[in-house]
């Protein structure tokens, strides 16, 4: 048995023991109903565990390995992507977790956030397929990293098929003993890890290639386009920066991991200003923590050029520098933060959808919320069975999940105007609720089925993505007019 | 208070504008040292800015909120 294989064994139990411990310190009790599982109404859930749970369901696996290799292969130009879209998707986050609590707070049902949206049964089932199907192979790539991490850190003791299905099968015990307050708790310390472990390797990056000073200047040296835009190989030209920023941006709207999210925000024990009070620090605290990690990815990309300036392959980078550099201690911190951060994402993607489903599913049509637990067990089952096809999905080859992944991610932009009108125009008029549902995604896939796919360099999405705005713009013009 | 919302969205419409800059040319190929930009400045600082322009426009809602 190797040190590093001893290691990873000893942080990885850690890291599993902490797990288990939490979900069984806040595992639910039969009495509670399912609002407790759901979104915790009546114990108010504090400013650094909601920054932490927004924060690690947004960094996923992609942002800790993707991010750097990313900047390794196209340079500089990865900084907006990263940081900017992430800073004013703060505020979009802020106004939208606003209009939430006010809904919330003005007596609407809040067991599930497509209900409070869309009164339409059709546009919340519409939603539900949409969002599942686009983000299947999305959670099939999380699934496929994680798996392969901790199959490479096995030494081959565990295939990258086995360590998936165990990775799945400890999310669906946590979050079946202890809900959403697990989750979240869960994802307090898996933020915590994937945001030190970035700093950690950030630093020691430019401590390896020899300090700051000269930074820029090795860079540079082996490459000047990598301090410049498009970057060497071309890519970041205006409409692609457009196109990531704008999916960046949006994530707090389009995304239904942070859809429940904003549920947390409410609680029987707080009051209105209080949930805004909490939902600004929240936000405050997401600035903060993109202010100090962003700049750690850069220079761990950048710096991992000068350190492998002629890998054959970019997704490799963290792997190489952490295997030539790094102690052994740090390499196995740095797999478990990376599974971690694919845990926290899987977890939230998969509970959300179950969350929204099983709401659809146990609706009986009454104005009050059934408090039997029924719907528990829909969820419960759901979650098998969508993280069974995901897990499906990530047994195909790892170039089709990553293209798809890649694909179905930025996609769920079509659903951005929908959500717009339901939260801050009307939720009750289902012509426009369908209608900006699903026109958008019809444009969507008659662009990418017709082999039409980008439109002066703009994506599909993000030309699908215009024309439900403007649709959007007509809809409230209307609703103005009368 | 719709003043300031103007002022405070102006601010981040202009630091999104300077990101954008290098795509538009001109700030990028002013040298303020031999080896750091200004351009390269203010693309790594900028985000910083529109943090701290963010941080205020909420500040701002909230105190619109405790107002109504």
């Amino acid at each position: 048995m190797t040190e590093k294989l001893i290691w990873t064994a000893i942080i990885g139990g850690l890291y599993l023991t902490t797990l288990f411990w939490i979900a069984v310190s806040n595992r639910i009790p039969d009495s509670f109903t399912r609002a407790e599982f759901y979104r915790s109404a009546s114990r108010p859930v504090g400013a650094i565990f909601l920054t932490l749970t927004f924060a690690a369901t947004l960094f996923s696996a992609w942002f800790v390995i993707g991010v750097p290799s990313f900047a390794h292969g196209n340079g500089i130009g990865v900084w907006p992507y990263v940081f900017l879209g992430d800073v004013l998707g703060v505020l979009v986050m802020y106004l939208v977790g606003r209009r939430f609590i006010e809904l919330m707070y003005s007596g609407a049902l809040a067991e599930s956030p497509i209900k409070l949206l869309f009164a339409d049964k059709v546009t919340r089932l519409g939603y539900l397929c949409i969002v599942a199907v686009l983000l299947l192979p999305y959670l099939a790539l999380q699934i496929l990293g994680a798996g392969s991490l901790v199959s490479a850190a096995s030494e081959g003791i565990l295939s990258p098929a086995i360590a998936s299905g165990v990775v799945l099968l400890v999310i669906w015990v946590y979050s079946t003993i202890s809900g959403i307050r697990g989750i979240v708790i869960s994802d307090a310390l898996q933020g915590s890890l994937i945001f030190i472990i970035n700093v950690i390797l950030g630093v020691s990056v430019v401590y390896w290639i020899g300090g700051l000073s000269g930074f820029l200047e090795q860079v540079r040296a082996v490459d000047p386009k990598l301090l410049d835009i498009p970057g060497p190989n071309n890519f970041f030209t205006f409409p692609v920066f457009l196109s990531f920023f704008v999916a960046v941006t949006l994530i707090p709207v389009s995304q239904p991991q942070f859809l429940t999210r904003y549920l947390l925000l409410f609680s029987d024990q707080t009051s209105q200003a209080e949930a805004k009070s909490n939902l600004a620090r929240t936000c405050f605290g997401m600035g903060f923590a993109f202010s100090v990690v962003s700049l750690p990815i850069l220079l761990t990309g950048l710096g991992g050029r000068v350190l492998f300036p002629d890998i054959e392959t970019s997704d490799t980078l963290i792997t190489q520098i952490l295997t030539v550099y790094a102690p052994e201690f740090l390499f196995s911190v740095f797999v478990v933060a990376v599974v971690a951060a694919a845990m926290s994402t899987i977890d939230s993607i998969l509970f959300s959808l179950a969350q929204m489903f099983a709401e659809e599913v146990t609706d009986s049509g009454a104005e009050t919320p059934n408090p039997e637990a029924g719907s528990l067990l829909v969820g419960r089952m759901f979650v098998l069975v969508v993280a069974s096809i995901a897990y499906g999905f990530s047994l195909m080859t790892s170039q089709a999940i990553l293209y798809l992944g890649a694909l179905a991610f930025s996609a769920t932009l079509v659903v951005v105007p929908a959500i717009l009108f339901g939260l801050f125009v009307n939720r009750d008029n289902a012509v426009w609720s369908r209608t900006l549902m699903f026109s958008p995604l019809m444009i969507y896939l008659l662009m990418k089925s017709s082999g039409w796919d980008r439109i002066a360099g703009f994506d599909a999405s993000i030309v699908a993505l215009l024309f439900g705005l403007v649709l959007f713009v007509v809809a409230n013009g209307q609703k103005q007019a009368s | 208070m719709k003043l300031r919302n103007a002022l405070f969205i102006g601010l981040v419409s202009i630091l999104i504008l300077l990101n954008f800059s290098p795509w538009v040319g001109g700030i990028r190929s002013i040298k303020l040292l031999d080896d750091v930009s200004l351009g390269l400045l203010i693309w790594l600082g900028s985000p910083l800015l529109l943090f701290a322009a963010v941080t205020l426009m909420i500040i701002n809602l909230q105190k619109g909120d405790a107002n109504d």
